[in-house]
Order: structure tokens, then sequence, then C-alpha cells
């Protein structure tokens, strides 16, 4: 009975796992594959597929697009998240729970709903579609991550440090820049990655809002109607896999590093 | 009596309902180790934060050094604070700690780099200058928050519960370097603590707090000796309270009926402002009572009794004592000497007392 439960949830988690990461493992396999089709078995070697992507003029445009719309988001929702995280960690004033509340708020709202509202506000207000809006929306649901992210700097951050400071008279700007910036700043750097991250894969609220110029994942989108570029759009795939892995791994490692500091100011009575 | 460097006014301040200080009235006077001193919750922490400008009162008056304080913000105030968990910057070394204060002064480096050496000197963490903040242990930070507030030549330094985080062996020691501390820079502290202990052996005058007022500030020696009212009494030490009559004034002094010790005189002043017919409560303290042994002559005062109960502390032996006629018992402390016995429980014993050190409330 007990080996029988045990051999089925072993079988389930094997099976979870490869539904989980086959198609993406299936990426890096059909982007070396020497052969239009993308189907098994495999045909050989090749290094075109990337040699392709280096020679497609529009792709390197929704590449410097997307580069430019995901940084930009980046910094601007990290900012935001910053002021929030900060609100929300040292004051307290009427009706925090509920504002804090409506800040998290496009972290459950469909993307759908974002994208299609900010294009009738957009549109409504005679603005025009250009990376502007697209950074628009990206801002609108990096936000609530960034102050997630930020909040937990802020909140492992001792308040006697910055009473610390004022004491030895600093005010309270200086006091921001000489002890709170460096303390939280692995968790701007994780904030900012974190937030670059979601913007360059987003796709619903990209397509709604893009004008003449489209990031990265709509012209991948635009790619697929067309079955021979498939190996290539494979081999895109990979770099922006490979890119989105080394992304997250900084920004996890540099949150741990955020933390290990705080941890170690705070212990400064219990040793 | 020198000028006074801290006077406080009629210090209010509430926190919503919780009432933290309750009209607080001092003067602490240039260059003395000052202790405030009372249990958790009676204020001590608002009061040191109020001084340093953390705290707005909502009324009364602080002045600091004659200037009144009101409305100058806590870097602007001559006062450095150590507080309770250091504080000490993570992302900085030893130095950077240090000589934080000193950045906006503009020094150049040769002169800010002597100032470091010499307060980590003055702290003795001489060669720590370039060890990272988080490394030291909390004794070694400890001091790092001395010299980081020292540098500054503050008129007054604040410590909040310095020593509270430091293990038995290590507070003692730091209690003894602290005061020498501050005998060697002549900087007033003014030293937070729910540790009467502390505030006895390392203060020049303690404030007694209670509930947001200080009920007493006095030495030491006349802080145990005489305490301001009851409340106090129990606070600092431990005492036998005896319910006591206040009897007719004689030439030699007042007559007083404690029950248990008998009739005494006491000196008229210390019967103060009790009268005759008042019940009071007369208080003593263990160490003032003396178990007589066999062989030492008794005196005119004693009293009968029988060992009720005894803890053993190695240098000291505690006996509870039941007197004679009475439900009462006392505590009787005894140094263990090498010609005294350990008595055993139900032991007829008398003691003997001295009227001097009999305090009345
Ligand atoms: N920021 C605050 N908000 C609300 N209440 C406060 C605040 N600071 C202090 N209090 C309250 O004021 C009273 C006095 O607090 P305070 O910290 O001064 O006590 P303390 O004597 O330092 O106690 P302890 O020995 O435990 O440190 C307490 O009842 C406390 O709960
Ligand atoms: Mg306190």
């Amino acid at each position: 009975m007990m080996r029988g439960g045990f051999r089925f949830l072993t079988a389930y988690v094997a099976a979870y796992l490869l539904f989980l990461y086959a198609p993406v493992l299936l990426l890096p396999i059909f982007a070396f594959n020497d052969s239009r089709v993308v189907a098994f078995p495999l045909q050989g070697f090749t290094l075109d597929w990337f040699r392709l992507l280096l020679e497609t003029e529009p792709l390197h445009a929704a590449t410097r697009n997307s580069l430019i719309v995901a940084s930009v988001a980046a910094f601007l929702s990290t900012a935001m998240g910053l002021c929030a995280a900060r609100a929300a960690t040292r004051h307290s004033f009427a009706g925090k729970k509920g504002i804090m509340g409506l800040i998290m708020v496009p972290l459950v709202l469909p993307e759908i709903i974002v994208g299609v509202s900010l294009l009738v506000v957009i549109l409504q207000a005679g603005f025009n579609l250009n990376l502007w809006s697209i950074i628009l929306g990206h801002v609108l649901i990096c936000t609530p991550f960034c102050t997630v992210i930020l909040s937990t700097a802020f909140s492992n951050l001792d308040r006697n440090l910055e009473e610390a400071a004022i004491d030895l008279g600093e005010t309270k700007l200086t006091t921001f820049r000489r002890v709170i910036l460096p303390l939280v700043m692995p968790g701007i750097m994780a904030s900012i990655l974190i937030a670059f991250t979601i913007s360059l894969d987003e796709f619903i609220i990209a397509f709604f809002l893009s004008g003449t110029e489209t990031t990265l994942p709509v012209y991948i989108w635009s790619q697929l109607r067309f079955p021979a570029r498939l190996p290539s759009v494979m081999a895109l795939g990979t770099v922006l896999l490979a890119i989105s892995l080394i992304l997250l791994v900084s920004a996890e490692y540099l949150r741990r590093r955020a933390s290990d500091r705080s941890a170690a100011a705070n212990a400064g009575g219990n040793f | 009596m020198s000028e006074p460097i801290i006077e406080l006014q009629e210090v209010f301040k509430t926190f919503g309902r919780i009432v933290a200080l309750n009209g607080v009235s001092a003067e602490i006077i240039q260059g003395e180790f000052f202790s405030l001193l009372g249990p958790s919750g009676c204020g001590k922490t608002t009061l040191l934060r109020a001084i340093a400008g953390f705290e707005d009162p909502d009324s009364g008056n602080i002045r600091i050094d004659g200037r009144d304080m009101t409305g100058v913000e806590a870097n602007r105030r001559p006062t450095n604070m150590v507080f309770q968990n250091y504080a000490i910057f993570p992302h900085m070394t030893v130095a950077g700690n240090v000589g934080f204060g000193l950045t906006r002064k503009k020094l150049g480096t040769t002169e800010t780099m002597r100032l470091i050496d010499e307060a980590l000197r003055m702290v003795s963490l001489e060669g720590f200058q370039e060890r990272d903040a988080r490394t030291l242990s909390g004794g070694q930070k400890q001091r790092v928050a001395l010299a980081r507030a020292l540098i500054l030549r503050p008129k007054v330094l604040l410590l909040d519960e310095p020593l509270s985080a430091l293990d038995r062996k290590l507070r003692e020691q730091m209690q003894s370097e602290l005061r020498n501390l501050q005998r060697a820079v002549g900087i007033t502290f003014v030293l937070v603590t729910h540790d009467q202990e502390e505030a006895l052996t390392m203060s020049d005058r303690v404030a007694i707090m209670f509930d947001g007022s200080i009920v007493q500030i006095s030495t030491p020696e006349e802080l145990y000796t005489a305490p301001a009212n009851l409340q106090v009494a129990e606070f600092i030490g431990s005492m036998n309270f005896l319910r006591a009559t206040v009897g007719r004034a004689t030439s030699q002094g007042t007559e007083v009926e404690v029950e248990g010790l008998g009739k005494l005189i006491m000196a008229s002043e210390s019967v103060k402002p009790h009268s005759a017919g008042d019940n009071v409560s007369a208080g003593i303290r263990p160490e003032m009572l003396t178990v007589l042994f066999d062989e030492e002559a008794g005196t005119a005062r004693v009293a009968e009794g029988q060992i009720a109960d005894r803890s053993y502390y190695g240098d000291m032996t505690y006996y509870a004592v039941r007197l004679e006629g009475t439900e009462q018992t006392v505590t009787v402390s005894m140094r263990n000497t090498a010609n005294r016995p350990i008595l055993p429980l139900g032991s007829r014993v008398r003691i003997n007392w001295n009227a001097d050190s009999i305090v009345l409330f």
C-alpha cells in the first residue's frame, strides 16, 4: 500500500518536471539542429540559425527596443518601488494598508485587462502609441514586484542606524546617501534585475501598446507565422533563456546578500 | 555645586493614551556620571531620546548647556548617543564608523586619521582601523560605538542600556572601563539602566524613575540608606518592612514601637514627617541585622527568633528569622567567616540591629 503510493508520487513528480522543463530543453536542442523542420529525428549540428539572427535587421531593432523599454521600465519601477517601500516601512499614515494594497493589485490583474484599458486611455487622451506607452504598461506591472523586494530590504534595515547617523550630525538626506542607500543597494539591484527580466519577456501589454516599433516578444510572435523561421526563433529563444537565467540568478544572489547584510547589522546586540 | 549641563523642566510626553513622561524635572551637572534607573517601561528611554532630540516633548522644557533645545534637531544638539544595540554601520570598517561624524567637519585626512587613532586608543582598540565592522564581537562593537560618539567631543554622552547585551563578566569589566573613561574625558555621561547594581556602582548620582516620573535623585549611598519612599526602598536592594507606631518625643529622640523588635529610640530628625500616634512602616536592610553567635557579647537591643529558612550564597548566608511572639519574619544576611557556623533550620537565635539604620515610611 505504502510502496504503491510512493511509486505513484515518484512517477507524478517525474511527469511534472518533464512537462515543466521538456519544452524549455527542446529550445536549445532545435536551435542547434540542422533542419528547417522542427521535428525529431535530429539532423546534425549547426550554428546557422544563430548566424541568421545576426543578419536579421528587424530583429536587431526589436532587440534594441526591448532593451530600451526594459531598462527604462526597470529604472522607473525601482524608483517608484523605493518610495513606496520606504513609506510603507517607516511611516504610518491614514489609509496606508489600502494604498499599499492598490499598489499590489497589478500583480493579480490579468495583463490583458491592463493592456486593453491602457490602450483605450492612451488613445482617448490623444497620445501616439510608441515605446513610451509600452514602458508605461511595464512600469505598472513591475512596480509591485519592486515594492515587495525593496520593502524586504528596508524592513531588514535597523532603524537605529538611521538615528545613529543623524545623532552623529548627518541630515536626513545625507543619512540616506551614506547609510540607507549602501545598505539597501543589493535590494535595489535585485529589484532592477527582476523588473528588467519581467519587462524583457512581457508580451500581452507590449502587443497592445506597441505602435510601429515593437519589442522582441512581439517580433517573435510575428515570426511564428512563417514556419521556415521557426528554427531561428528557437535560437533566439535560447539566447533569451540564457540571458534570463543569468539575470535571475544574479538577482537572487544580490537579494540574499542584502538580507545577509541587514542580518549582520541587526546582530549588533545579541552576538 | 557646579553648573547644570542639562535642565529638564516639567517634561511631558505621551504616546496616544500612554503617558511616557509625566512632568520630569531634573538638573544634570556638568561632568558627572548620571544614571536613570527604573523598571521596564517607566520612560527611561523616552527621556533619553527627548534629550537627544529624537522625541519632541508635548510640553515642558529641555535646556542643554544653557540653550533651550525646543525645535533643535538631533543632529544639531551637543549630545551623542550610544544605542542599546550599538547601531554600528555594517557596511563600513571600524575607522569608517569611528570617523563617521568627522566627515562633515572636513578636517583633512591626516587630522581625521589622528583623531580616529586617538579615539580607538581611548577604548583600547588600537590597530582595529581596517577591520570590517560586521566581524566585531559584542564588546568590541560597544567600544566602537563609544569611540564614534566620543570623537565628536559632545557636551553630554547618552547611553541607553549599553551593557545589557553583554555577558556578566564582560559587563563588569565594561562597567569599570566606562567609569574610568568618563573620568578621563570629563564629559557628562547620562546612562539608562534597569540594573540597580550597575547604577549604584558607576554613578555619581542616580535618578529613580517610576511611571514617567522621577521620584528621587541622589548619590548611590543616599539612595540605598535613605530611600525617599517605600517604592524606592523596595526597588533598590532588599529591605525588611515591619509594622511600627511612633511614640512620644524625648530628649534623646523619638520613641518608636516596632513589631518584633520592641521599643527603640530614633533620632527625631529621621522620624519626620511622622508624628506621635502614626502607624508607619519601619524598613531595615538584611545586612543591618546581625545574628549573634554565642561567643559574641549581646547588647541591649536584641530580639529572639527562630530560623525558618536559609539561603546559602557562598560568601553570604541569608536567614529568614521568625521573630518571637509575632508572625513577622525578617531576612538577615551574614557574611560567612571562618569562625561562624552555618546555622541549621529551627535554631533559636538572637538578632541585633542598629537603630540608625531603620528608615520609617
Ligand atoms: N514610539 C512609541 N509609541 C508608543 N508607545 C511608546 C513609544 N515609545 C515608548 N512607548 C511607551 O512609553 C512607555 C515608556 O517607554 P520607554 O521605552 O521609555 O521605557 P523604558 O523605561 O526605556 O523601558 P525599558 O527598560 O523596557 O527599555 C512604555 O509604556 C512604552 O510602551
Ligand atoms: Mg528602554
